[in-house]
């Protein structure tokens, strides 16, 4: 196969985690922050804290921004199937996480707004996911550490 | 099976309702409720609107016979893809013809003969003939709120009979609604609920105003009528 295609999915693997964590988030945060206006239209206070619920889900780009850095090197036909695998696994993982959260932090949105005194407990559906969001990025940090970097003495 | 579309705004801008459709107010007056779901789009609030005229009682022309309801309610699940909007109309028009076959039975009258099954027996109908001397026509098991209906019908107590119907279907459509979140069926499940809550509370004020009209009738006798 044409050394191309390698040096692509390569580039791709690089790029996964940001473009996949930002397309979650863009979801996440949208589901959310719909949810959120449309609680305002209900509550006369509070609307702060559920603009901030709503927001949660953008945490999912930061850290595929931190694992592009880490996977950031010279791409060459051997590093790019660990680049692929890794960018985009982990990417996948991250899309996933915050357009679940987004869709937790909606109904923290709906539940909190009936019920203000359940803030806290409300959202910590969301911060279960979150948490998996971490484990993918984490453990894609430290795989990405055995990753050889061509041209590296 | 259709794509349901997400409401998120809409959904999250719903208050609460309550806990029983005896136990308060209406959450959210109709003009406002009416607004908020110009967020639907075009095609949902088209269904919207159809189930809404088929349904409730402020929009029903009290000339329609039997079989013209029959006609719509065909019409309407021939043009429904939804299942939750189909299980509605379904289970709506078969509980209303339950209800109007008891009327019939205490009328003195013979079993209907209507069908909900287009070009078919039906097999409500059938039943219903078969058993039209029997207590509840042997429905009660499959219609559990049939016996406490006919029972406070017979007793002439119609308020207790509605509440009755209105329990039953209040109990069915809370169980539906913890299986939908922010979806055009949350709004339709939102919406039956709170017609049973409005109808409910306006029925109150309705014997309100007509106890209030004794209450001063009585008060001031003959003056009263004379007024």
């Amino acid at each position: 196969m044409d050394d191309t295609f390698w040096l692509m999915l390569g580039w791709a693997g690089i790029y996964a985690p940001l473009s996949l964590g930002a397309i979650g988030s863009i979801l996440g945060c949208s589901a959310a922050g719909q949810a959120a206006c449309g609680a305002m239209l209900d509550v006369e206070t509070g609307y702060g804290r559920l603009v901030g619920l709503s927001a949660l889900p953008s945490s999912q780009t930061i850290y595929g921004i931190v694992v592009m850095l880490s996977l950031n090197r010279p791409v060459t036909v051997e590093v790019a199937p660990g680049l692929f695998a890794i960018g985009v696994m982990c990417g996948v993982a991250l899309l996933f996480s915050a357009w679940y959260q987004g869709q937790c932090c909606a109904s923290a949105v709906h539940a909190t707004k009936n019920k203000p005194e359940i803030f806290g407990l409300s959202a910590a559906p969301a911060a279960i996911v979150e948490g998996f969001a971490v484990f993918a990025f984490i453990f894609a940090l430290i795989i990405a550490v055995g990753l050889p970097v061509p041209g590296a003495v | 099976m259709t794509h349901s579309r997400s409401y998120y705004t809409l959904v999250a801008s719903l208050p609460a309702l309550p806990s029983r459709f005896d136990a308060g107010r209406v959450p959210i007056s109709w003009p406002t409720l009416r607004d908020r779901l110009r967020m639907l789009e075009l095609p949902d609030a088209k269904v919207t609107r159809q189930i809404g005229r088929f349904f409730l009682w402020a929009r029903q022309s009290l000339d329609q016979t039997d079989a013209q309801v029959i006609e719509r309610y065909h019409e309407l699940m021939r043009h429904t893809p939804n299942s939750l909007v189909r299980h509605l109309i379904h289970s709506r028009t078969e509980s209303r013809l339950l209800i109007s076959a008891v009327r019939r039975h205490r009328m003195g009258l013979g079993p209907p003969d209507w069908s909900l099954r287009a070009g078919t027996d039906d097999p409500l109908v059938s039943h219903l003939k078969k058993n039209w001397s029997e207590p509840n026509f042997s429905l009660g098991a499959r219609y559990r709120w049939m016996e406490a209906f006919v029972k406070h019908y017979d007793q002439g107590d119609m308020r207790m009979a509605q509440w009755v119907t209105f329990n039953e279907r209040w109990r069915d459509w809370t169980r539906i609604a913890e299986r939908y979140n922010f979806t055009f069926e949350a709004v339709i499940v939102y919406l039956v609920r709170w017609e049973i809550v409005d109808r409910w509370t306006s029925q109150n004020a309705e014997v309100g105003k007509a106890r209030f009209a004794n209450l001063i009738k009585e008060t001031l006798g003959e003056y009263a009528e004379s007024r």
